[in-house]
């Protein structure tokens, strides 16, 4: 038998060899610091009963792994509750700018996250008209901290995302079923329980899992809204075990129990989401004679109008303040600059180990076949598993007593906040080099490309797109990371976020708010200078 | 001339077994129903299956250790065949240099195979821009210049009109015999078969269920043929 000539472009052994083993090291080094720290205080006894036992009864940690699992569970319960009506509208509704709100949609995930809650803050904080709303028809006594404003501001993130996902759930539901459902005059009733709920069913609980995943591990929201005792998330617990306590034991044992919570997590969703087509045809508008009426019409258009004001007033608020924080204030350069710098530096630093570790692992991906494949999944699933606290506690513990930590705060906050990319990076990097090898690997091999020919020529023209879309998406996130460089970073060199975060420490809104314009236009630069710049010119 | 011996192929549950000589510079077209092994015949003596030694010659030259560039073969599929982010005169100029580095006079022969296959004026075009014969002549163009002495056809037209279909048969016929090149094609149509032909091999489960010149071949089908013409 002779070996088959096999084509590998970017992964020649040894990169792959070091994207696959540097997230598992990474993790596994982590989570033994963490449970050599953490094992001690569950008592002498190595039983596990009685380790357990005395976990439960710590009231403060307890409180904490409640109050995680109740507010990730109403964020996921609400933001998928109202995703249904709303996708249902947008779906049955054409109308112009629909692609451009859409499209949109996906702005919440490049935003910064502390620049929403300033939108928020400015909506429904204290002095913003909807608590002035609430308070004119006699609701007193809301307040954007703790429960409500956690909640606020999770369904203001996943809202969007819940919405697209059941939106193609929508669309992809074939048109010959809209057309019999017609023919045979069924009711709105019988049109939901025969067509539309099984298209819920499937969807749904995969939509309830990420949402709850990505909020049992939200950070910057429960910092910035929460952190009382009675909000307090486990990954909120770690940051103030380490940076108010110094607790290392405390904070080993959250991130312990971080870990367990999202490895079942990571795996329960694993088991329920099914994997759907994730072709962007979010498009057009189904025809169904069911919602015709004018009550039906208006029904719909409130839907879409009431979300998009719940979602456009923030960004709006925090824009317009944003603009009159900065005109009314001084430019305060000498802070503004070296920080905004720092947050340049850590989004390259972190653009580069997502790079180093998903091109790799996805090359490596689409030559294996098989159970292998599934090994090469590891990596992603350790990265998931791991949230950046914990994850960073972990460090945290390994590396306090041989360097002092805040030297390496930047590199650290690049690393996490790479890692973090790899996922979602995979996503789009995978399929895209799947379809090459699909469509050209035979045409390589015959005409003789050489693995250096072939990237120039082929790899690198067809790539670009997506490696620019995962460079942006990394470079966005890493510049608004308020997470990893909380706990790790120091006040007197901060970052853009951080720096913004202790404005709004010092009650200095105005100008927080001008930094979050600041922060919010740099993080969409570097998204577009990517995302459009390096994706070139559509050649296809 | 091409020596299939014995040639074993096992994929998942699935096997054939398969001996056929196809004489130089001759026609051989390979029809049958659809999951018969006809690709794999062509996928093989082109090296993109593991195959053992011993099996496959041309001119013999035992294959098996040759990697997919270096077999004496050139092979046209159904789709992809041209790099849908370059330019038609880019990827007809792949055939001589892989890494696109031409000098002027090796330019002048990407041209020149251009008109061979009537598509001049086409040459700074992407394949999008070009209708789908357009694009499997630009095919053939890359074909000619990479000078082999074996064409494979995997359905390269199958997705043309008839009379589109008759004319690219002709035109590879025509270049083929030209150039003394030795054909091998996997088509679902009988009638091309029988129009551009010399030989023709009815492949069934994995095995040849009757092979012959082609007039002989229609002329005298065996039950398998019957049942599959209908």
């Amino acid at each position: 038998m002779i070996r088959q000539a096999n084509h590998k472009a970017f992964a020649n052994g040894i990169p792959a060899l070091f994207a696959f083993l540097a997230p598992l090291t990474l993790v596994v080094a982590s989570i033994g610091a963490l449970w050599s720290m953490a094992a001690p205080t569950l008592g002498e006894t190595s039983s596990v009963g009685s380790a357990l036992s005395s976990l439960f009864s710590d009231v403060y940690v307890m409180r904490a792994v409640r109050f995680t699992l109740m507010q990730a569970a109403l964020s996921a319960i609400l933001s998928a509750l109202l995703a249904i009506p709303l996708a249902r509208a947008l779906a049955t509704r054409n109308f112009p700018g629909k692609a451009a709100i859409l499209s949109l949609f996906g702005a919440p995930f490049i935003l910064p996250v502390i620049v929403a809650i300033l939108g928020l803050l400015a909506i429904w904080g204290k002095n913003g008209p909807m608590h002035t709303l609430a308070t004119g028809i006699g609701i007193s006594g809301f307040s954007i901290y703790g429960l409500p404003g956690i909640l606020l501001a999770h369904v203001f993130f996943n809202l969007p995302l819940a919405t697209r996902i059941l939106l193609q759930g929508w669309l992809a539901i074939p048109a010959e079923q809209w057309r019999l459902a017609a023919q045979l005059g069924m009711s709105s009733k019988a049109i939901a329980r025969h067509i539309e709920w099984p298209m819920l069913k499937e969807r749904l609980p995969g939509v309830l899992a990420i949402i709850f995943l990505l909020c049992a591990t939200s950070f910057t929201v429960v910092l910035a809204l929460g952190g009382g005792p009675k909000a307090t998330t486990i990954e909120l617990a770690i940051y103030q075990a380490i940076r108010y306590d110094f607790d290392l034991e405390r904070a080993a044992l959250l991130a312990c129990l971080q870990i367990i919570l999202c490895a079942g997590l990571a795996v329960i969703s694993r088991l329920i989401t099914q994997d759907h087509d994730t072709g962007e045809s979010l498009g057009g508008a189904i025809h169904r004679s069911d919602r015709t009426s004018r009550a039906s019409r208006w029904v719909d258009w409130s839907v879409i109008i009431l979300a998009l004001a719940f979602l456009a007033m923030p960004l709006m608020a925090a824009f317009l303040r944003g603009v009159n924080g900065l005109i009314m204030n001084p430019f305060d350069a000498a802070a503004l600059l070296p920080a905004a710098l720092r947050s340049i530096a850590v989004a390259m630093g972190a653009c580069l180990v997502m790079g180093l570790i998903s091109l790799p692992l996805a090359q490596l991906s689409i030559h294996l076949k098989g159970k292998t494949r599934r090994l090469v999944e590891l990596p992603g699933f350790a990265i998931m598993v791991a949230p950046p606290i914990a994850l960073g506690a972990g460090l945290f513990i390994l590396l306090h007593q041989h360097i002092p930590i805040d030297r390496l705060a930047l590199p650290l906050t690049s690393l996490l906040n790479g890692l973090q990319a790899v996922p979602f990076a995979l996503i789009l990097l995978t399929p895209a080099m799947g379809q090459i090898k699909r469509d050209y690997g035979k045409q390589i091999q015959q005409l003789g490309m050489n693995s250096k020919t072939a990237i120039r020529l082929v790899h690198w023209p067809l790539m670009r797109k997506p490696i620019g879309l995962s460079l942006g998406i990394t470079a966005a996130l890493s510049i608004g990371d308020l997470g990893v460089i909380a706990l790790f970073g120091s006040p007197t060199a901060p970052t853009l976020p951080l720096y913004l975060y202790q404005q709004m420490g010092a009650y200095h809104m105005d100008q927080a708010y001008g930094s979050g314009l600041i922060l919010t236009l740099v993080a969409f630069a570097f998204f577009l200078i990517f995302d459009k710049g390096l994706a070139g010119r559509d050649k296809n | 001339m091409i020596r299939i011996d014995h040639l074993f192929i096992a994929l998942d549950d699935w096997q054939m077994t398969v001996s056929l000589t196809v004489k130089a510079g001759s026609f051989c077209a390979l029809i049958g129903p659809s999951g018969a092994g006809k690709s794999t015949i062509l996928n093989a003596i082109a090296g993109f299956l593991p195959h053992g030694s011993g099996q496959i010659f041309i001119d013999g030259q035992d294959m098996a250790p040759l990697a997919p560039a270096d077999r004496p073969v050139s092979m046209l599929f159904q789709d992809h065949n041209l790099f849908n982010h370059m330019t038609v005169a880019q990827n007809v100029a792949l055939g001589i240099n892989p890494t696109l580095k031409l000098n002027k006079q090796q330019w002048q022969k990407v041209h020149d195979a251009l008109d061979q296959v009537e598509l001049s004026g086409m040459a700074e075009r992407l394949p999008r821009a070009l209708s789908g014969g357009q694009r499997q002549r630009a095919s053939l163009a890359r074909a000619i210049l990479r000078e082999r002495p074996v064409l494979l056809l995997d359905e390269p037209f199958a997705a043309l009109g008839p009379a589109l279909r008759k004319d690219m048969l002709k035109l590879v016929s025509t270049l083929a015999e030209k150039n003394g090149q030795t054909i091998i094609m996997v088509t679902h149509h009988p009638e091309d078969a029988r129009l551009a032909a010399d030989q023709t091999a009815l492949v069934q489960d994995g095995a040849i269920a009757q092979v012959g010149p082609s007039e002989t071949f229609f002329a005298n089908p065996t039950e398998a043929l019957k049942a599959y013409m209908g």
